[in-house]
């Protein structure tokens, strides 16, 4: 019977790591040789299968192991930082060790047995525990971090003050059960097995449901931002609405006093005054090159082109020399809201970038174009205050929420459209530059 | 030798170009081989008898009859690879000038030094793509000598290597990817699955789960493999950009 419990705790302490390292890489990026890292993990598992210690060692001692090589095994597995790391460590540690208890108190019930880690770890029920512990977590796993929160973590990792929650609620759980299930007093049997039973469970009921909280405040203060984000957008739109409204009034001003120009003309022609008809002339020619130059062609589209033209004039504002030639002909045509939002953020993460350089002689954006075989390679580049860019932390701003967010909300839609992106920062006569470039594929000809 | 074709309806700018060119030429010690044409349509006349005759054209965009745009247009049905740099007096065509592919767009006499660093750049590019590097294959027949160019990608089934050509022929000889896979780390070729080594020129698209290559074929890629084949094909890219 041994033999059968064995396999299953094997059997389903494979299939929970397997999935956890798996639905977590679609938050992070996987290390080149990630497997050793789940070597590791399955290692640290498997290690507490064994039920014939050397040294005398106590059951608990092996399963404190896990503190440390879980995280060790989860940092070689993901490229990320040491919150997400202990995060990850702690949620996999306490999901399994409150399960374990919860089915090793039941069991201790059942045989009317006090519950101690020494009696699990001689009866005949350890693997057994073990195995449904690990079927548990893989339950709650798939319906919990795969579908009901899917959507939502990616933002939770980004905000680190709800991170840093969830993990000290980890720790103050993690530590009360490891507290409660390792005393060794003589107490009531049916007492103890019951509380136990009750306190895994309650653990478990209010760690799912606090991150199930901390996952939807997260969501929510995003969304916030985003309708922040999108308000701000919106502002700018209509702004430039209106300075489009007042190049119009001009316009229909000139065509209407350009009927009257021509009959001038046409009557002074009659009477050959050349120096007056060349008068009406110039001060015609200087009315119409003051309502073009308003109005810059930056790009071949026209929603990019307005949003250029508005920005150029708040990047003047600031003293920034403003240069852009956006040329956009993709294969998959992106919407109009995912296009001002692309440019938005970029636009927006250079001003404030460019905010920051104290000469402001030396403030310059520039946007290229450029067609690279089957890909449109556009290019945006401005000078920095280096104290203030950090390429790493993703972010200039006091507010690393919103920024972060902004540089998310970029490769999002750039990856959305199969396109890629690339950010590097260089030094030309002591002068910083931030470059982003974009590539999405090209409409095939 | 460099064969060029300098196309503008104003003798002027024909001149001028002709002896930038060639004195660029002497300071480099290249020899040119240039023709000029006056006009779009003879210069598309020209080329529809000699579609490959030229590397690189210089064109200008208003023009009397056929204007720049309408003869790039023309140009790329007839070659895709030629080198088109517009030379003109506005800025107006800029867009225009992205949609016939131009390796560059300059405005007669504000240019600068720029019309200088794009010769350099289409004369390295040509130079790197002169001499095509070629892979010999050990086949049961002898060796084979395919040009990289020519090939798409290979696939690997146990140890038979099936090189997929881009011409859909396919070669089959026994060889381990890994192998291959370190022989052509710096001829472009990238892993993107176990089983298929991709030369990045031919990629038309990459998403996350598959690669779509410009002969119509798409390839798996593997979740471990989509991040190292982003970065060679950016790599290839910014190779690429003149």
């Amino acid at each position: 019977m041994n033999i059968l419990y064995v396999t299953i705790a094997i059997l389903t302490s494979t299939i929970f790591s397997y999935f956890y390292i798996r639905i977590y890489s679609k938050f992070f990026n996987l290390r080149k040789h990630y497997y050793l890292g789940f070597i590791l993990f399955l290692v640290t598992i498997y290690i507490q299968f064994i039920t014939a210690l050397p040294f005398n060692m106590e059951v608990g001692y092996l399963g404190l192991l896990s503190f440390l090589t879980y995280p060790l095994a989860l940092s070689l597995v993901y490229k990320t930082n040491i919150f997400n790391i202990a995060f990850l460590s702690l949620n996999a540690i306490l999901k399994i060790y409150v399960n374990f208890i919860f089915f090793a108190a039941s069991f201790a019930f059942i045989e009317q047995q006090q519950f101690t880690l020494v009696w699990i770890f001689n009866s005949e029920y350890y693997h057994l525990s073990q195995g449904l512990s690990y079927l548990v977590s893989f339950i709650i796993l798939i319906f919990f971090d795969n579908l009901l929160l899917s959507d939502k973590l990616r933002d939770f990792f980004l905000q680190r003050s709800n991170l840093l929650l969830i993990i000290s609620i980890q720790g103050i759980l993690t530590i009360n059960m490891i507290w409660m299930s390792a005393t060794i007093e003589i107490l009531p049997y049916i007492w103890y097995n019951a509380i136990l039973i009750l306190l895994a469970f309650s653990v478990d009921g209010i760690y799912l449901m606090l991150r199930l909280f901390t996952a939807n405040s997260t969501y929510f203060s995003v969304y916030k931002t985003h309708t922040d984000t999108l308000r701000k957008q919106l502002t700018f739109q209509l702004d430039h609405y209106k300075s489009y409204e007042a190049q119009t009034q001009e316009m229909l001003r000139f065509k209407h006093d350009y009927d009257k120009v021509l009959k001038s003309i046409s009557s002074l022609i009659d009477k050959r005054d050349y120096d007056a008809i060349k008068g009406i002339v110039k001060d015609s020619n200087s009315e119409l090159d003051n309502i073009q130059v308003r109005y810059k062609k930056y790009s071949n589209n026209l929603i990019v082109d307005a949003l250029l033209n508005d920005y150029q004039k708040r990047f003047s504002s600031i003293g920034v020399t403003f240069d852009s030639l956006v040329y956009l002909n993709m294969n998959d045509a992106m919407t109009d809201i995912n296009l001002i939002k692309l440019f938005y953020n970029i636009l927006e993460n250079a001003y404030e970038s460019l905010k920051y350089v104290d000469n402001a002689d030396l403030r310059l954006f520039k946007i290229e174009s450029a067609r690279v075989d089957a890909y449109m390679k556009i290019s945006f580049m401005n000078t920095m205050n280096p104290v203030y860019s950090s390429l790493d932390v993703k972010t200039t701003k006091k507010d690393k929420l919103q920024h972060g967010f902004g540089t998310s909300i970029i490769d999002n839609i750039v990856d959305q459209y199969y396109g890629f992106s690339n950010r590097y920062t260089t030094i030309q006569h002591g002068v910083s530059y931030y470059h982003l470039e974009i590539f999405l594929p090209n409409k095939v000809d | 030798m460099i064969s060029i074709a300098l196309c503008d309806n104003e003798d002027i700018y024909l001149d001028r170009y002709q002896s930038k060119l060639e004195s660029l030429a002497k300071k480099m010690n290249i020899n040119l081989d240039i023709t000029r044409f006056s006009s779009g349509e003879s210069l598309l006349f020209y080329l529809e008898d000699h579609p490959n005759k030229f590397q690189l054209i210089y064109l200008d965009i208003v023009m009397g009859g056929l204007n720049g745009i309408e003869t790039a247009l023309q140009i790329r049905k007839l070659n895709t690879f030629v080198k088109i740099v517009f030379l003109t007096t506005s800025k107006d065509f800029v867009y225009s000038a992205f949609d016939a592919n131009a390796t560059n767009y300059l405005i007669k006499d504000l240019h600068g030094d720029k019309f200088d660093e794009v010769f350099h750049s289409v004369f390295k590019y040509l130079k790197q793509n002169q001499n095509q590097p070629v892979l010999t294959i050990s086949t049961k027949q002898g060796s084979v000598f395919v040009p990289y160019q020519d090939i798409a990608y290979f696939e690997s089934i146990k140890r038979l290597i099936i090189c997929h050509k881009s011409n859909k022929q396919n070669l089959e000889y026994y060889y381990k990817i890994s192998a291959l896979q370190e022989e052509l780390k710096t001829k472009g070729f990238v892993l993107v699955h176990r089983s298929y080594l991709v030369n990045t020129q031919y990629i038309l698209k990459l998403t996350k789960t598959d690669v779509y290559l410009k002969n119509g074929v798409v390839l798996p890629v593997s979740r471990n493999n989509y991040e190292s084949t982003k970065m060679h094909l950016m790599q290839y890219l910014n190779k690429t950009n003149l």
